[in-house]
């Protein structure tokens, strides 16, 4: 309890020290541009003699005055004496022309909106979705206006972009297995090289039934090659995490609201069935299979048997709502269905 | 250090909190596991299209009993029959495959074909029963054949198969109902014995109207039937044979009044009450007379016995405790045991054909009700209520009550009423008149 009451009060002082120490450290720091003491007091017989007699003579001593003017921040505190000098404001358009001709000095910023420039070039391009990779080398191309280059970057393009339409065909092949069994996977590395290919292959087109005998004993023996590598796809299938209790909950209000015990025997009523239920990647059920009951009788297993395949039947028609991701987890799924909430007591 | 003692207790305090939540799954060997506990209690959906002419001109037949199958399905309140208009295909041909799609796409979980033929007088009835959803047949095709005048029972043995096969219980469809059909002003009733299908359909009468009958009661095979009358101006208890409506009385001692009569289970034997001088004892005998046996002896007044299916015990009703209560004794008598104890009266028992549960009448607090509990007097469950419910006589299968409900004032009359042992399904079973004291059959041979 103390300990609290002494953390509030240290709390509290620190907090008041800020309050009126802080105020001071900041107001010191505004004491810095009060250094302006140095306007000091001239009279005005003192300003006539400065002005009057040697004008001419320390213009030019002052001349290099404005070299230090390319300081802008300093500048300022340097102008402040000449304000005394208020009726003779020469010395100071002569500083502002000089300035004007620095700008060509912040040009070197001038390239920082280059770059912005370039994402209002992409929008350009942008209806094009391929062309936009082409955007850099174009604005590339302005200044290096060299002819030789473009016949080189055409090149260099072309073949990206058959890569990017063969993508598509390299994830299909990834992600199922069936390439892996058909005979279409090693067909389409060759076609790339129909251009080597075509020409031995012209000569042959006069033999096209052997061709699709060789295609028959290919596909024969791919068929059997993919009969004993039926294992692969089962190792394909994606296990992902755990289901969660979410998604079990899930599954569980999906079935239940199906599981319908209005037409069954009382003694179906006392009886608890284990049913196993085999899943397509689809959610939906394919095979389910009474797996073990506990109850009054055999038939009365059958019909709460009957049941619950009804549940799971007609509420997995379109397929259950489970993660894709997860399939290795819910392929295979036991169901219990316990009635004893249900009994007519 | 205390302080930061206190930060260290808390930051572990709130791990541990938040734990279970962090913590992935646990990891289990086998399947994905669910248990469903719960639910719904709904009809079944379920069609019937009109079942085919197999020949002989039998197409009316057909129609018909597609028609009273569907009936007594959806009278139970268990089943419910998706209308023709629904149907997206129909059978051709009993022996066509069965287009599972069309009739998920309808939801009709069950479907039922069938086919009629006449030759001559007989009808021949043949039919399948198919879950739809599992694209499986449920049971093999059967077929009854039977004269075209009894075309009715043979739907109704054609629905109990139905029931039986999706349910896991037989059916009731194929039984009788003999009952008290009544006449006349309230005041002056003329009774008399009605037998009729289980629906309410062939209605037949057993007796004339010249003397009160009472609580007819059917023997476990159906041929015969108990009940009181005041024929010799005392009420005695009479055995009438069905098939010749022939009947005898069974007591007929001077003085002496026997009524609520009731079958033993294997039918050789009749318990009764008998009352004589100012008090009223169950008594037992044989059915074609003699071996008379008291089973209680008590000042209080114990009457309606009814056996347990297997014959060991019987239920019956007595105010030895200062109110009607229910007690359960031994078939040969001896200490009963009282199983009742709530508010109210209770008369009337009668024990399921399960042997589970014993539905009796209640009345409390100004009202009736029919309900049942277990043997031992739990779980008890009123079904009813109205201004005079009474007289529950159990189905076959034990899973419907049906009662009399007399409806109140001076034009009330008394109706015959079927309710389900959940307490749903109440309905009025349709008769020519006022009826009473239904007594449902065993199922038919």
């Amino acid at each position: 309890m103390r300990t609290g009451l002494y953390i509030s009060g240290i709390g509290h002082g620190l907090l008041f020290l800020w309050l009126v120490i802080g105020g001071l450290i900041s107001w010191s720091r505004d004491d810095v541009p009060l250094r302006v003491s140095e306007v000091s007091m001239i009279s005005e017989d003192e300003f006539a003699a400065l002005t009057a007699p040697k004008p001419q003579s320390d213009a030019p001593d002052e001349a290099p005055a404005p070299e230090p003017i390319p300081e802008p921040a300093p500048a300022a505190p340097e102008v402040a004496p000449v304000p005394p000098a208020r009726p003779e404001p020469v010395p100071d358009p002569e500083p502002t022309p000089e300035p004007t001709p620095e700008p060509p000095a912040p040009e070197p910023p001038a390239p920082e909106p280059a770059p912005q420039d370039v994402p209002r070039v992409a929008p350009e391009p942008a209806p094009e979705p391929e062309p936009q990779v082409e955007v850099a080398p174009e604005v590339v191309e302005t200044p290096t206006p060299s002819p030789e280059a473009t016949t080189a970057a055409p090149e260099e393009v072309t073949p990206t972009a058959p890569e990017a339409a063969t993508t598509e065909i390299v994830t299909e092949a990834t992600e199922t297995a069936a390439p892996t069994k058909s005979v279409r996977p090693p067909a389409r590395p060759d076609r790339p090289t129909p251009p080597v290919v075509a020409e031995p292959a012209t000569p042959e087109t006069p033999t096209p039934p052997a061709n699709s005998a060789a295609n028959a004993v290919a596909n024969a023996v791919s068929d059997a090659v993919a009969g004993g590598t039926q294992d692969v796809p089962d190792q394909n299938i994606p296990e992902g995490p755990p289901m969660s209790r979410g998604e079990k909950e899930g599954l569980r209000l999906a079935v239940k609201q199906c599981w319908n015990l209005g037409s069954t025997s009382s003694d179906a009523l006392r009886t608890t069935v284990v049913v196993l239920v085999d899943m397509d990647r689809n959610g939906k059920p394919t095979n389910i299979a009474l797996q073990s009951w506990d109850g009054p009788s055999q038939g009365a297993a059958n019909t709460a048997f009957q049941a619950a395949r009804r549940a799971v039947l007609i509420c997995g028609r379109s397929g259950y709502d489970l993660p894709a991701e997860k399939y290795g987890q819910w392929r295979q799924i036991e169901m219990t269905f316990n009635p004893d909430k249900m009994r007519i007591k | 250090m205390r302080l930061k003692q206190l930060l260290g207790y808390a930051l572990f305090a709130g791990l541990t909190a938040l734990s279970p939540l962090m913590a992935p799954t646990a990891m289990a060997e086998g399947p994905l596991r669910i248990e469903i506990t719960d639910g719904v209690i709904e009809p079944l959906p379920f069609a019937v299209p009109a079942f085919q002419d197999d020949g002989g001109g039998a197409g009316n037949y057909a129609s018909n009993i597609a028609r009273l199958v569907a009936a007594d399905l959806a009278g139970t309140g268990l089943f419910r029959e998706v209308p023709s208009s629904a149907y997206i295909s129909s059978i051709t041909s009993f022996a066509s495959p069965v287009a599972y799609e069309d009739w998920r796409a309808i939801n009709a979980q069950a479907l039922i074909t069938g086919a009629v033929s006449q030759s001559g007088g007989n009808l021949t009835v043949k039919f399948r029963v198919f879950d739809v959803f599992s694209g499986q047949q449920l049971g093999e095709g059967l077929q009854f054949g039977g004269s075209a005048s009894s075309w009715r029972r043979m739907a109704h043995k054609v629905a109990d198969i139905v029931y039986s096969r999706i349910t896991g219980e037989t059916g009731y469809f194929d039984s009788r109902v003999v009952f008290v059909s009544e006449s006349g002003p309230k005041n002056a009733r003329r009774k008399r014995l009605g037998i009729m299908d289980f629906d309410g359909a062939n209605v037949q009468y057993l007796t004339d109207s010249s003397s009160l009958v009472l609580a007819p009661r059917f023997s476990p095979t159906g041929d015969k039937v108990l009940y009181t009358s005041y024929e010799t101006g005392f009420p005695q208890v009479y055995v009438l044979d069905v098939a010749s409506v022939g009947r005898r009385a069974l007591t007929s001692k001077e003085g002496e009044m026997s009524f609520a009569p009731r079958f033993s289970p294997d039918g050789t034997r009749v318990v009764y009450s008998l009352s004589a001088g100012g008090n009223t004892d169950i008594f037992t005998m044989n059915v074609n007379g003699g071996g008379e046996q008291r089973l209680t002896s008590a000042p209080s007044i114990e009457t309606a016995p009814s056996y347990s299916p297997d014959g060991q015990y019987i239920v019956f009703e007595s105010d030895r405790s200062g109110t009607q209560q229910l007690y359960i004794m031994s078939a040969n008598g001896g200490e009963a045991r009282r199983i009742s104890f709530g508010p109210g009266r209770y008369g009337t028992p009668v024990w399921s054909p399960r042997g589970d549960l014993i539905a009796f009448t209640k009345q409390n607090a100004g009202r009736f009700h029919i309900g049942v509990m277990r043997t031992d007097g739990s779980e008890e469950r009123l079904l009813t209520a109205s201004f005079l419910d009474e007289g529950p006589s159990w189905s076959p299968n034990g899973r419907v009550i049906m009662f009399t409900r007399e409806s109140q004032g001076a034009d009330g009359a008394p109706a015959l009423y079927s309710v389900d042992i959940s307490g749903r399904n109440l309905r009025r079973v349709v008769t020519d008149g006022p009826a009473s004291d239904p007594a449902w059959s065993p199922l038919l041979k």
